[in-house]
């Protein structure tokens, strides 16, 4: 009868996996930031006045600060994300 | 293969069965016991035995599987949160990189006009040594490489 009694508990357990899987999309991106940096401007070696040298430093600078941002917005969207599967794993 | 089997089972029949079968194959194990003169009651006490370990194990995974599909259904209430948020999140970083690119670009107008105010001015007193462009372009040509 004992031995009944704890098959029974034991049996009770039923069968289960164990885990829950949930199938999540891999999350957008802005299509801003897929688009790769433009590349620097070189400037023209005949062109020896210093307004273009300077209109093509400038350019590159802008160049820069385009980049950056699409840095930092990568590293803010990547941020995000992060928190955002934390939460969903809690 | 054995899973499938279970959950197959689990599904089609309804939760209750289970004790109930439970209950009536233990009672008739007492009655063998009770009445153990009457023929084939050990063979009866048995196959009573072995359903009843059967049912309470089909008991016991479904309310396993009741409480999995509570927390799947849980979990599939946070992933629908959590696609909400990410689209509203991607709007406003769609929203921020076009305010800054915007500021970059008028910064890039006003650059250039400022440029153009000064250039005659410097271009007049200073040429730039073909030396130096030479070396800012191999500078910018680094990155390219």
């Amino acid at each position: 009868m004992k031995t009944v009694i704890l098959l029974l508990v034991v049996f009770i357990a039923g069968c289960s996996s164990g885990s829950i899987v949930v199938d999540t999309k891999w999350p957008s991106v802005p299509t801003e930031l897929l688009k790769p940096c433009a590349d620097l401007k070189m400037h023209d070696i005949d062109n020896d006045k210093l307004s273009a040298l300077i209109d093509t430093v400038g350019d590159n600078y802008i160049e820069y600060q385009l980049c950056a941002l699409k840095t930092q917005s990568w590293i803010d969207w990547y941020t995000a994300q992060k928190e955002i599967k934390e939460n969903i794993s809690k | 293969m054995f899973l499938w089997l279970v959950n197959s089972v689990l599904t089609n029949i309804p939760g209750f069965v289970w004790p109930l079968i439970t209950a009536v194959c233990l009672f008739v194990v007492l009655l063998c016991r009770i009445f153990s003169v009457v023929p084939y009651t050990n063979t009866v006490s048995a196959a009573a035995l072995l359903l009843s370990l059967l049912c309470v194990f089909l008991w016991g995974s479904a309310g396993a599987n009741q409480i999995y599909a509570a927390q799947l259904e849980q979990a599939q209430a946070k992933v629908a949160e959590a696609e909400k948020s990410i689209a509203l999140l991607n709007k406003q970083l769609e929203d921020t990189i076009d305010a800054k690119t915007k500021i970059i670009h008028d910064t890039k107008v006003v650059f250039k006009t400022q440029v153009k105010t000064i250039a005659a001015k410097i271009d007049s007193v200073c040429k730039v040594d073909p030396a130096a462009i030479e070396a800012l372009n191999q500078i910018v040509a680094t990155g390219k490489k």
